[in-house]
């Protein structure tokens, strides 16, 4: 205790010094905290949508994806699509699964009047609606499946294009010059939508698969929106049975992934812990330079006080207790720097919530870590200047001037 | 209280071996009050830091208050015994300048606490004459008063022997007088005090003189 007060005596009294000392420690730690809670944040928001998309919601896409490794191409995802109406075909026939929804991309943007909106225009059958439960229609009706001339907006997309959504309803929306829509109903992202990734939800404008047809001269499968029968433990059993019949269908060719929610967020988990890593790296370093930069600091103290380390031993300090001293004054300014990092971290969460739809979560664990991070990295790069002071002769020391 | 049976002591420079005491034996009883003079380069700094337990000796027998000292002694055993045995007097003080005077002679403490530790450390700075000083910086206080700081640091722990290395030596003549009244004072309690010095006027005030030269008694 008496070693603390003592440490922060002279660490106060070389203020200008023991800033930059701890600055090494400060950098290091506040890095990894604000990014550890910003990804924590990021996951918690994921896992919310992916919640409210509900766990048992799989989706077909062209090309092939292995979540569980970082293996196969990631570029397939945007590759020309391999669906074919033959795929649905056999999806339906599967007991497992209780809605497949195929689901077509529109180009193009839509006007109504002077204004516009580039929503992202899908084309898909009613039931879209009862599979995916994240969307809800909160005006109007949805369009009927063999409508080629009916439209459901988001809420903002039909702000955009009317002020109001009651506005848009039954007005007329054209894509290019070709096609005209009458707007029948509204749609709005409902509970369990992601902060960050609601966008995808809030700009969608959505058509019947037929009038996507015939927009775009043919029949083309962007994905498929498979519903499981049952709960959300029947994923996994319904991902197996969707993968046979598509096997089959694409003749042994494995061209296509069948997602669950969980290899999403598995996709979504593994980009995030290679960022969390490259980070942990950087400040890895940042912790490796402040801990040297504590150390020749330390040594730099040693000797300037060599002649109260002889005193000190001439009043009965052992060799053990001086190491201790020097010992506690390393570790306190670490810890300084820990505290200072993780205060930084904080504010930086704060202003990252007030400014963006991000929360981060900075975690007692994290900051658990992080202390200890700083204390361990104090002990580490501080014996060896207390070592040093131990082994000081009292007699030269005495003399030292 | 201390005695020196044949004590050598030789440090290697280099590939020089330079002998700084050669066989010195000598006894000092308790409660005595010895100078120990002798010109620089004589030994008598030598001679204070094995009394003091801050060297070992190369060859011979030494023990002090009772207890022979060892090469096998470890560094634990070697602090205690200097603390409770022995009070350091420094002729440039060694007090710690971020401390002040109370907190200074409170430093034994650190390494060997006792029960009522601040006022026994009161006390004593008020013995001293400092009772005004007890929160002022050692810059702040003049010379002679450093030194009386140091003095209550020595006694803090109560201990049988005083060591002094020209505790006058960086004093105007009047402050030294304070600080030598202040040892013979301590002398008269009983305690024993040694004073290394090459100061006649100081070697003068004390009951026996042992001299020095090329590391050998004269």
């Amino acid at each position: 205790m008496k070693n603390v007060s003592t440490a922060l005596t002279s660490i106060w009294a070389n203020k200008g010094r023991s800033v930059l000392t701890v600055l090494g420690v400060v950098i290091g730690v506040s890095a990894v905290t604000t990014l550890t809670a910003l990804g924590q944040g990021l996951q918690a928001d994921v896992s919310k949508l992916v919640q409210g998309f509900g766990t048992n919601i799989l989706t077909v896409v062209s090309g092939k994806i292995d979540p569980s490794s970082s293996g196969g191409n990631q570029a397939n995802f945007l590759a020309g699509t391999v669906l074919t109406e033959a795929d649905v075909v056999a999806l339906r026939a599967l007991p497992e699964l209780e809605y497949v929804v195929p689901a077509s991309v529109v180009p193009g943007e839509l006007t109504a009047g002077s204004n516009v909106a580039t929503p992202t225009l899908l084309g898909v059958e009613p039931e879209f609606f009862q599979a995916v439960d994240v969307l809800d229609l909160t005006l109007g009706r949805v369009f009927t499946e063999s409508s080629t001339d009916e439209m459901v907006l988001a809420k903002p997309i039909a702000e955009t294009l009317f002020g109001t959504a009651e506005a848009a309803l039954n007005q007329q929306v054209s894509l290019g010059t070709k096609f005209t829509y009458t707007v029948v109903g509204v749609a709005e992202s409902g509970e369990g939508s992601s902060s960050v990734f609601g966008d995808q939800f809030s700009s969608l404008g959505l058509m019947s698969f037929q009038a996507a047809e015939v927009v775009n001269e043919r029949v083309t499968i962007f994905r498929i929106f498979l519903k499981a029968e049952g709960g959300a433990d029947q994923a996994a059993a319904a991902r197996d049975a969707a993968r046979a019949a598509l096997l089959e269908s694409h003749n042994g060719v494995e061209d296509f992934t069948v997602l669950t929610q969980e290899d999403l967020l598995d996709l979504f988990n593994q980009f995030l812990s290679l960022a969390t890593a490259m980070v942990s790296a950087i400040a890895g370093i940042s912790l490796l330079v402040g801990g040297i930069g504590i150390m020749n600091i330390m040594l730099v103290t040693v000797t300037e006080r060599t002649r109260e380390i002889g005193l000190r031993k001439a009043l009965g300090a052992t060799r053990a207790q001086i190491a201790w001293q020097f010992l506690t004054e390393a570790v306190v300014v670490t810890l300084i720097g820990g505290v200072i990092g993780i205060l930084i971290s904080v504010l930086v969460g704060l202003v990252v919530a007030a400014q963006t739809p991000l929360t981060p979560v900075l975690s007692l664990s994290v900051v658990g870590v992080a202390l200890g991070v700083s204390v361990a990295e104090g002990l580490l790069f501080g014996v060896w200047p207390a070592l040093r002071a131990a082994r000081k002769d009292p007699i030269e020391a005495l003399r030292y001037e | 209280m201390i005695s020196l049976r044949n004590v050598s002591k030789t440090y290697r420079t280099g590939a020089e071996e330079v002998s700084v005491l050669r066989g010195v034996s000598l006894e000092i009883a308790d409660g005595e009050m010895v100078a120990i003079m002798g010109p620089s380069g004589s030994g008598k700094s030598t001679l204070m830091n094995l009394i003091g337990l801050l060297d070992r000796p190369t060859s011979g027998k030494l023990s002090l208050a009772g207890t022979e000292v060892s090469l096998a002694m470890s560094d634990r055993v070697l602090a205690r015994l200097r603390a409770e045995t022995i009070g350091f007097v420094f002729q440039s003080f060694q007090l710690l300048p971020r401390s002040s005077a109370l907190a200074n002679v409170l430093t034994p403490a650190q390494y060997h606490p006792r029960p009522g530790s601040k006022e026994r450390a009161v006390q004593l700075l008020e013995r001293l004459g400092l009772g005004k000083r007890l929160h002022h910086l050692p810059a702040e206080l003049s010379g002679g008063e450093k030194q009386r700081v140091a003095i209550a640091r020595a006694l803090f722990n109560d201990p049988k022997l005083i060591l002094a290395d020209e505790p006058t030596g960086n004093l105007d003549s009047r402050s030294g007088s304070g600080v030598l009244d202040v040892l013979s004072e301590l002398h008269n309690e009983g305690k024993t005090v040694v004073v290394i010095t090459h100061d006649q006027a100081v070697a003068d005030r004390c009951q026996r003189t042992i001299h020095l030269k090329d590391g050998e008694l004269v």
